[in-house]
């Protein structure tokens, strides 16, 4: 009788264990407690412009006619051998943005006149940088036929890195990433402060470039080429 | 005599198959490395204008720990982002000689990490016996979104963004009162 209510006990927690599974299929656990490293830092960052770069991979076999050398051709057999398609496309977008570093604008770098209500600011040139990427992958085709295996998270984990590391290389070797969007950041900039401080009656005139930099310019202008230094003499009063 | 020779032409034949053991290596490891993944080259999508004041950055390595049914997987993520304020909806209104300036609600944006090694699969299994320990890119996607909603809600809860609101209200009056000379108020939206 005993043996009989404690098999039923146990049944009643194994039904209520396997009910609790059904309950939530798709779970996160929520990690704060197991946060590996957050670094929280102030900034002073005036965003103007944003790109969003896609990138491209496709996973397939070696086909034996482009292959070279003895390892792509040991691979491209091996592959042939295989019963079955092995196949896919995958993409995500990286973010870049042009921006300005407001703490660099100093009380030197405004200027203002009220009497005609005009205002100049020197502005900060912008500057590039990476603002992170899609966590999600987009598949834009898979096709795993036969005996193959499938793709899983490990290997669109090592896909992703390596896409990434292609176009981080080509962001920085590319002056057509950077141009377009600092450009736009220069174009968005002027529009922003001429019409806020517009609304106010000011006319605003915007400089680009920090003022050491500007003077540093002229100075170079100014200053004769160094092969005419000589017929120019030095004064060694 | 017979024996020397056979001794000699076994000798020669190791000899033989060391050397060309040797020249196959060495062409093994000059060769080039049998890659499966082709990739295209990076193409612009968008550009877009905007104007937003970013006052925290924030960046964060979090493990991802998600289940589907009966298949689980654990992995490290690295998320960067921001708290930023859309200055373009920014709003002033002059109060005599104040100009009173209305803050827009902050926007909290975490994305993966661009720096290398910032999604590392440590783990995949599934606890059926003979079930699939793969999950589908749907699926990593959808406990990637959780995960990446998650964070967010947190940067909440901590704070970041009450204290991302007090410096932008700061960096915008700073700015206006800069430029104008005149007092400014920051109203900033919750």
């Amino acid at each position: 009788m005993r043996l009989t209510f404690r098999l039923h006990l146990l049944a009643a927690a194994a039904a209520l264990l396997a009910l609790a599974s059904c309950v939530s299929p798709e779970t996160v656990q929520e990690s704060d407690s197991e946060i590996m490293l957050r670094r929280v830092k102030a900034v002073n960052r005036l965003t103007l412009a944003q790109m969003r770069v896609t990138k491209m991979a496709t996973v397939g076999d070696l086909p034996l006619d482009s292959a070279r050398g003895m390892r792509q051709t040991v691979a491209a057999l091996a592959d042939a051998l295989k019963i079955g398609d092995r196949k896919a496309a995958y993409s995500y977008d990286t973010y870049l943005t042009a921006y300005v570093d407001l703490s660099e604008i100093g009380k030197e770098d405004l200027t203002v006149n009220d009497l005609v209500k005009r205002v100049t600011i020197r502005l900060p040139e912008p500057e590039v940088a990476f603002a992170g990427r899609d966590a999600e992958i987009r598949e834009d085709h898979y096709r795993v036929t036969g005996l193959r295996s499938d793709i899983g998270p490990a290997e669109r984990a090592a896909l992703k890195e390596k896409m990434n590391a292609a176009l981080r290389a080509e962001v920085e070797e590319s002056e057509e990433f950077r141009r377009p969007l600092l450009e736009n950041a220069r174009r968005r900039g002027e529009a922003f402060f001429t019409e806020l401080l517009g609304d106010l009656g000011y006319t605003v005139t915007v400089a680009w470039g920090k003022k050491e930099d500007a003077e540093k310019k002229d100075d170079v202008l100014l200053s004769p080429p160094p092969d005419m230094i000589d017929e120019w003499g030095v004064d060694e009063r | 005599m017979i024996r020397k020779i056979y001794t000699s032409l076994i000798i020669l034949v190791i000899l033989a198959a060391v050397a060309a053991g040797v020249i196959l290596w060495r062409k093994w490891q000059t060769a080039p490395v049998a890659d499966r993944v082709r990739l295209s080259p990076a193409r612009v999508s968008e550009i877009k204008s905007m104007v937003e004041l970013s006052t925290v950055d924030i960046y964060e390595e979090i493990p991802l720990k998600g289940s589907i049914g009966k298949k689980h997987l654990v992995a490290r993520v690295a998320l960067e982002g921001s708290v930023s304020f859309d200055l373009d909806s920014l709003r002033l209104e002059e109060r005599g000689d104040t100009v009173k300036v209305i803050l827009p609600a902050a926007k909290v944006e975490l994305r993966e990490s661009t720096r290398p090694g910032s999604y590392e699969v440590i783990d995949v299994w599934n606890d059926a016996l003979f079930g699939s320990a793969q999950f589908t890119t749907a699926e990593e996607n959808a406990l990637k979104r959780r995960l990446i909603d998650s964070a967010e809600r947190e940067i909440y809860r901590k704070g970041y963004v009450s204290e991302a609101r007090r410096r932008a209200a700061r960096s915008v009056a700073d700015l206006l009162s800069g430029t104008t000379g005149r007092p400014v108020v920051v109203v900033s939206l919750p």
